[in-house]
């Protein structure tokens, strides 16, 4: 089951996946906090995401747009992120 | 005249008399019974046990597609036999019942491993392994609450049978109803599994003295959970039990551990692996059952409190893989169900493409205490464990996804 709450548009995806990673980054401080998200930006050099903080960032999308964002490659930009949601 | 069954939800009661008469005037019985009411599936299982016939117990809760998977055809397992049942009083019924020869088999499905549930075959003895007769017991009032067909119903229902006590069903029954049926009825031997026990039991708004004696099992029973119900049931001993499918009724405790009784010594033990096993002469189901030489393996692992007793700590392939790390997720959910302000949670894996699996939370808020607070309890009562096994994501609920059955949802 999942569901988008709000109009979704690359903006709002953007967005979203930020509150996500703030979320996790108030959760570890390990993990950067991540201010205006650029599409190069790496989530695990520039972030420092782990591989448990990378599974909780892909169940939240997939519970909020049904895509595993990590179902058939490895992502790591925030850019190889939002256009998996694209599609 | 004494009653014999109970139910308020469907305005239902009958004496023992009633019941003898209703057996003695049935002409068929069903050898395969896939019903939902539960006077009908003791009506069936009587039937069977005094005309000395095998009969198959399939649990309602079932869809048609799990009914034929085990190998029955939905649209036939109605089909009926002719019976005859001579018996003439209450005493005839209990006799007949204390003398039901050796042979006798009743079949039942137990939930599986696999998710597909299996078929396994149970004597009389093993069914009543655990039924205590006599003066003491007379004045017994139960509620069951159970699902008529599993396993732990059947002993509840025989243990009154044989005694002659009420049962008054409260499997269905909301907190409040079961408050008024134990109130009602003088209940005084409750059996539930811990789920039941934490999800209606625990929300009973006043105390209940008439409950003399509270039984659990099937599942790990928390302290916390035992110290609520003392307060609400205050003159009730507690009693949990360690029963087997396979093997009915084996351990018995009035707490968290058990020790192995003197008579069992030779034939129960625990492996280098910590996994419980018993010997192939306690096992009651000799067809199904899967015994490496001559023991039998629960799948249940234990742990060692001091020399001799030990606790329960989770069945084998409760076991989830995160990030390459074995974890138990009933050791999360159990440090999280005794956090302040939790009343109830549930912890189960969640597929994740990254690392396997990841942990998630859902917990109850106790009703004084904000949902947010309650989950900020439950992720401060897990921050001291490894990463892997904190739940990733921890959700307010106001209850548990749970079964027909009580059983919580994973």
């Amino acid at each position: 089951m999942w569901y988008v709450t709000e109009q979704d548009t690359p903006s709002t995806r953007r967005e979203r996946l930020r509150r996500i990673l703030e979320d996790i980054a108030a959760d570890n401080e390990e993990v950067e906090p991540p201010g205006e998200l650029e599409l190069n930006t790496s989530l695990t050099d520039d972030l420092g995401l782990d591989s448990l903080d990378m599974a909780e960032m892909t169940v939240r999308l997939e519970d909020e747009y049904g895509v595993d964002v990590f179902a058939d490659d490895v992502v790591d930009e925030v850019g190889e992120v939002l256009e998996k949601l694209d599609r | 005249m004494t009653v014999f069954w109970t139910d308020e939800e469907r305005g239902v009661e009958w004496t023992y008399e009633r019941l003898v008469e209703e057996l003695r005037s049935r002409d068929e019985r069903r050898p395969v019974v896939y019903e939902s009411d539960p006077l009908e599936v003791k009506l069936q299982l009587l039937l069977a046990v005094l005309s000395r016939e095998q009969l198959t117990l399939l649990d309602a809760e079932f869809p048609t597609e799990t009914i034929r998977e085990i190998g029955y055809d939905p649209a036939t397992v109605d089909e009926t036999t002719p019976v005859s049942v001579e018996i003439e009083t209450v005493d005839d019924l209990r006799d007949r019942l204390a003398a039901t020869p050796d042979e006798w088999r009743l079949d039942l499905c137990t939930s599986g491993t696999t998710g597909t549930p299996e078929p396994v075959t149970q004597s009389f003895e093993g069914l009543t392994r655990s039924v205590r007769t006599g003066e003491r017991f007379t004045d017994d009032v139960w509620a069951f609450a159970y699902n008529p067909t599993h396993f732990a119903g059947l002993q509840v229902l025989f243990q009154a049978v044989l005694n002659c006590n009420q049962m008054v069903y409260v499997f269905e029954r909301s907190p409040s109803g079961i408050e008024t049926d134990i109130r009602r009825h003088g209940i005084t031997h409750v059996s539930a599994t811990p789920t039941f026990y934490r999800l209606r039991l625990c929300r009973l708004e006043s105390q209940c003295e008439t409950v003399r004696r509270l039984t659990s099992g099937g599942e790990r029973f928390e302290p916390s959970l035992r110290d609520k119900l003392s307060t609400l049931f205050p003159n009730a001993e507690f009693r949990n039990v360690y029963a087997l499918t396979e093997a009915g009724s084996l351990l018995e405790s009035d707490g968290e551990t058990f020790r192995i009784p003197d008579r069992y010594t030779d034939r129960m033990r625990v492996d280098d692996d910590g996994e419980l096993l018993i010997h192939q002469s306690l096992v009651t189901d000799e067809t199904t059952a899967e015994l490496n030489g001559e023991w039998f393996h629960t799948g249940d692992l234990v742990e060692f409190t001091d020399e001799d007793r030990f606790r329960f700590v989770a069945r084998e392939s409760d076991f989830v893989n995160v990030g390459g790390y074995r974890v138990n997720p009933h050791e999360v959910e159990r440090r999280i169900a005794d956090a302040d302000g939790v009343t109830a949670a549930t912890v189960t894996a969640r597929e994740s493409s990254v690392t396997g699996n990841i942990l998630v939370a859902e917990v109850v808020p106790d009703p004084s205490t904000d949902p947010e607070a309650a989950v900020a309890a439950a992720e401060e009562a897990v921050s001291s464990l490894e990463r892997w096994k904190q739940p990733r994501i921890v959700e307010p609920v106001e209850q548990l996804a749970e079964s027909r059955s009580g059983k919580r949802i994973r």
